[in-house]
C-alpha cells in the first residue's frame, strides 16, 4: 500500500470521526430540542435528560405563565404525595399551594415570564391534605428565538428546616417573653465588659428609661470604682468556665446608688466554647441599708458598752487610787507636824518638799475627780458655773495632753462675765471633745500653727466660748455631716462626739457650731447666762 | 473604863496606819479596826472618845455602823471618810448625826480639827451622862415628902406658900428644904435649879 494512499485514509477516517461527532452532536442537541420543543410530551425516553430529571431529588417543574404546570418530575409528585402524575400535571400550580401566598407567587411567575429570576417560600397543600413548606428557585426557559415559553422551576421540601426555624423562632420568643418579664435584671456581656443585651428590670435597676443608654455600653461606667478590679476577676473567671458572684455598688444613670448581687454563668456556644458572660443580678439596696443601719446601731451600742465599762473602771480606779493618795498625803503633813513638834527648823527645805507632797497629791486626786465626774452618767444638774473655774478644770485635765503634743493654749476670758447656767460635767464634756478634736486637727496638719485659742463672750445673756485652731479646717463636702451621728474622718473614731456635743449643748439651751476660718476652724459653743427665764 | 480614844475603821491598810500616825501624833490615843464589825465586837467597853471610819468596806459599812451606834445609846461621834465623794451618801451620813463628811485624801488639819470636834463632843455627853446619873442618884436619896417638896421649891415659890399648898406648916418645909440642898450638895435653890435644869424630872 502506497504512502498516498494510507494518508487519505487516515484522514477519511479522520473526516469521519469528526463527522460522526458532529452528527452527535447535532442528535443531542435535536433531542434536547425535541424535549423542550415539545412540552406536551408525555412520554419520557430512557436518554440523559430524562435521567436527570427524574434522578433529581429536588422537585424540577415547567409551568406556564398562568400557572398550569406542564412537566414534573417523581421527586415533585412525592412532594405532593402522589404517584400519578396526571393528577397535577395539567392542573394549576394555584390549585396546591395555600390561599395566603399566590398573590405573591403570581409576582413571582410575572417577574421570571419577564426574564426576570425569582425565589420564594411557600406552603403547600398536598393530595393527602397536609401542609408543607418549599423553597423555590424560578428561572425562565427560552426557544431559539429568545422567547420565554415557560417556568423552570427547582423547588425544595423545607418543611423540617421551617419547622425548627419556626420552633426556634418561638423558643427564642418565649424565653424573651420569659427575660423580659423576669423581676431581676438578666444580661449578657462579652469579655470587654460590653452589655450586649439586658432585659427591661436591669434598666431599672440603673434607673435607665432608654436601653441605648446602657446597652452597647461598658459596664464598668456603671460599676463603682471600688468593685471594678473583683469584677475584672468575676468577668475572667467566667470566660473560663466558671461561674461566680459578687455583691458591688453602681452609680445609676440618675447619679444615685444602688447595692446589687449579681450570679454570672458562662454563655456557651455550640462549639462549647464561651461566648458570653449571662449574668442575674438582684437590687440588695434595702438588704443592704439595714445592715449597713444594724452594724451602725451594734457600732453605737460598743460605745456605750465602753463608755459604760470605762466609767466603771474610771469609778473603781479613782476610789483605789484615792486610798494610797489619802496615805501619802497624811504622811507627808503627819512628817511635818512631827517636825515641829521636835523643832527641827532647820530641816525647812524637808517641809517644803512635804507640803509639795501634800499638793501633788491634792492635784492627782482633783484629776481623778475630774475624770470620774466626766464619764459618770448623770441627768444635767443646771447651776451658775464661773466659766473660768470651768476652763481651768478642763485644761488642768487637757494639759498631759497638750504637753504630749507641745501646743500651746491661749484663754482669753474678759472680766465681769455672767456665770453660766449649765450643768458642769456636760460642759466639760463638751469643751473637752472641742479641744481634743482641736488638738488632734492640729497634729494631722504639719502645716498649722501649734496654737489653740479659747475665748469667751458674752452676748445678749448668752456665753460664747469659741475654740479656734489654725488647722486645715474642714472641708466644705464634709461641712454638712459634721454634726451627723456616726460621721469621722477619724480610722478610729466613730463619729458621736460632735453630735453627742451639740445635743447636750442643745438640751442645756445653748447651741453648737462650725465657722470656717482662714486658717482653721472655730467651733463656737454659746451657753445660756443665769436662771432661764421660765 | 480607859480614856478617850480615837477608833479608827478603814478596810485600806495604809490609810488606817496614816491616821494613827497622825492622831499619836499629837498625843491621842488611837485603835485601828481593819472593818466595823471587829470593832462593833468590843464596842462596849470602847466607848469613850471617836469613831473615825471609811463608809465602803467590807462588812457592815459607816452607814449601818452608825445606826448600830446610834441604836446602843454610846453616844460615840462618827467622822466619816469616802474616797468616792458622794453626796448623797455623805447627806445620809450627816442627816443620822454624823459629825463630818471627809472626801479622801483628806487634809491633816481638817481631820485633827473634826476629831477635837468629836472628843469634845464625846466629852461633854460623858459629862452630861455622869451629870444625870448623879441627878437621878441624889433625887433617889430623897423622902417621898421631899419629892412632893423639890417641884414646888424649883417653881421659886416661898416656904409660907408651900406650906399653905400641902397644908403643913412654914417650919416643917424649912426642914425639908434644908434636907433637899443638902443631899443635892447645893447652898441654894437657884443653884440647886441650874443643876438640874436639863435633867428630865419625872416628879410625882
Amino acid at each position: 500500500m502506497e504512502p498516498v494512499n494510507l494518508a487519505l485514509l487516515v484522514s477519511i477516517f479522520t473526516g469521519l470521526l469528526i463527522l460522526s461527532w458532529l452528527w452527535m452532536q447535532y442528535r443531542f442537541k435535536l433531542k434536547m430540542r425535541l424535549l423542550i420543543d415539545a412540552p406536551g410530551t408525555r412520554h419520557s425516553r430512557n436518554d440523559l435528560f430524562q435521567t436527570l430529571f427524574e434522578a433529581a431529588p429536588e422537585c424540577i417543574k415547567l409551568q406556564a405563565e398562568d400557572g398550569l404546570i406542564e412537566q414534573i418530575n417523581s421527586a415533585g409528585l412525592a412532594i405532593l404525595e402522589t404517584s400519578m402524575s396526571s393528577k397535577i400535571i395539567g392542573q394549576s400550580i394555584y390549585g396546591v399551594m395555600a390561599a395566603e401566598y399566590h398573590t405573591e407567587y403570581r409576582h413571582l411567575t410575572n417577574r421570571v415570564f419577564k426574564g426576570g429570576t425569582g425565589f420564594m417560600e411557600f406552603e403547600l397543600v398536598t393530595f393527602k391534605g397536609k401542609r408543607r413548606w418549599l423553597e423555590t428557585h424560578a428561572v425562565p426557559l427560552r426557544d431559539e428565538h429568545g422567547k420565554i415559553y415557560a417556568l423552570l422551576a427547582i423547588t425544595r421540601d423545607i418543611d423540617k428546616h421551617k419547622r425548627m426555624t419556626q420552633q426556634l423562632v418561638e423558643q427564642r420568643n418565649r424565653l424573651n417573653t420569659i427575660i423580659e418579664s423576669e423581676p431581676e435584671c438578666v444580661k449578657l456581656q462579652d469579655q470587654s465588659g460590653i452589655i450586649i443585651e439586658m432585659n427591661p428590670a436591669g434598666l431599672a435597676l440603673l434607673s435607665a428609661t432608654n436601653p441605648d443608654g446602657v446597652i452597647g455600653h461598658s459596664v464598668y461606667e456603671f460599676i463603682r470604682e471600688e468593685y471594678q478590679q473583683r469584677y475584672k476577676e468575676l468577668t475572667s473567671n467566667v470566660f473560663n468556665g466558671v461561674r461566680d458572684n459578687m455583691e458591688f455598688e453602681v452609680n445609676t444613670v440618675t447619679g444615685g446608688r444602688r447595692w446589687l448581687e449579681t450570679h454570672a454563668a458562662p454563655l456557651l456556644d455550640s462549639n462549647g466554647r464561651v461566648s458570653a458572660l449571662l449574668a442575674i443580678t438582684r437590687d440588695i439596696d434595702g438588704r443592704k441599708k439595714n445592715e449597713l443601719k444594724l452594724r451602725n446601731q451594734q457600732q453605737e451600742l460598743a460605745h456605750m458598752c465602753r463608755l459604760n465599762t470605762l466609767g466603771e473602771l474610771a469609778s473603781g480606779l479613782a476610789h483605789e487610787l484615792k486610798q494610797p493618795l489619802c496615805a501619802i498625803s497624811s504622811y507627808a503633813e503627819s512628817a511635818v507636824m512631827l517636825n515641829d513638834a521636835q523643832g527641827c527648823h532647820e530641816n525647812k527645805k524637808v517641809n517644803d518638799i512635804l507640803h509639795k507632797i501634800v499638793e501633788e497629791t491634792a492635784r492627782a486626786s482633783g484629776i481623778i475627780n475630774g475624770l470620774r465626774d466626766f464619764v459618770r452618767k448623770s441627768s444635767p444638774v443646771p447651776q451658775a458655773i464661773k466659766i473660768n473655774g470651768l476652763l481651768d478644770e478642763i485644761l488642768e485635765l487637757m494639759e498631759p495632753e497638750r504637753r504630749r503634743w507641745g501646743i500651746k493654749i491661749d484663754v482669753t476670758i474678759p472680766a465681769g462675765l455672767s456665770a453660766a447656767w449649765v450643768d458642769r460635767v456636760q460642759t466639760q464634756q463638751i469643751m473637752m471633745n472641742l479641744i481634743n478634736n482641736a488638738i488632734q486637727a492640729i497634729n494631722e496638719s504639719p502645716q498649722s500653727k501649734k496654737l489653740l485659742e479659747i475665748s469667751v463672750l458674752e452676748k445678749h445673756d448668752q456665753l460664747h466660748i469659741e475654740v479656734r485652731d489654725f488647722a486645715e479646717g474642714i472641708s466644705e463636702l464634709l461641712r454638712p455631716h459634721l454634726f451627723t451621728s456616726f460621721f469621722t474622718t477619724k480610722p478610729e473614731g466613730i463619729g458621736i462626739g460632735l453630735s453627742l456635743s451639740r445635743g447636750i449643748a442643745e438640751a442645756q439651751g445653748g447651741q453648737l457650731n462650725y465657722q470656717s476660718v482662714q486658717p482653721g476652724s472655730v467651733f463656737c459653743l454659746i451657753i445660756p447666762c443665769n436662771i432661764p427665764r421660765r | 473604863m480607859i480614856g478617850q480614844t480615837v477608833f479608827i475603821i478603814d478596810d485600806d491598810a495604809s490609810v488606817r496606819d496614816a491616821l494613827f500616825t497622825l492622831v499619836e501624833s499629837v498625843g491621842l490615843q488611837a485603835l485601828c479596826f481593819n472593818c466595823a464589825d471587829d470593832y462593833l465586837a468590843q464596842s462596849t467597853e470602847l466607848n469613850c472618845g471617836c469613831v473615825v471610819s471609811d463608809i465602803c468596806m467590807p462588812g457592815t459599812n459607816g452607814i449601818q455602823l452608825q445606826k448600830i451606834l446610834e441604836k446602843k445609846n454610846t453616844n460615840l461621834p462618827v467622822i466619816a471618810m469616802s474616797a468616792h465623794g458622794d453626796i448623797p451618801m455623805a447627806v445620809e451620813m450627816v442627816r443620822q448625826g454624823a459629825i463630818d463628811f471627809i472626801e479622801k485624801p483628806f487634809r491633816n488639819q481638817l481631820m485633827l480639827q473634826r476629831i477635837y470636834e468629836a472628843l469634845e463632843k464625846n466629852r461633854q455627853q460623858q459629862s452630861l451622862v455622869q451629870k444625870n446619873n448623879s441627878i437621878s442618884a441624889c433625887l433617889q436619896a430623897l423622902t417621898r415628902r421631899e419629892n412632893d417638896v423639890l417641884p414646888l421649891l424649883l417653881r421659886g415659890d416661898s416656904n409660907k406658900l408651900i406650906a399653905r399648898e400641902m397644908i403643913l406648916s412654914p417650919r416643917t418645909i424649912e426642914v425639908h428644904r434644908a434636907n433637899i440642898l443638902k443631899k443635892f450638895q447645893v447652898k441654894s435653890v437657884t443653884e440647886l435649879s441650874m443643876l438640874v435644869k436639863n435633867f428630865p424630872l419625872t416628879l410625882t
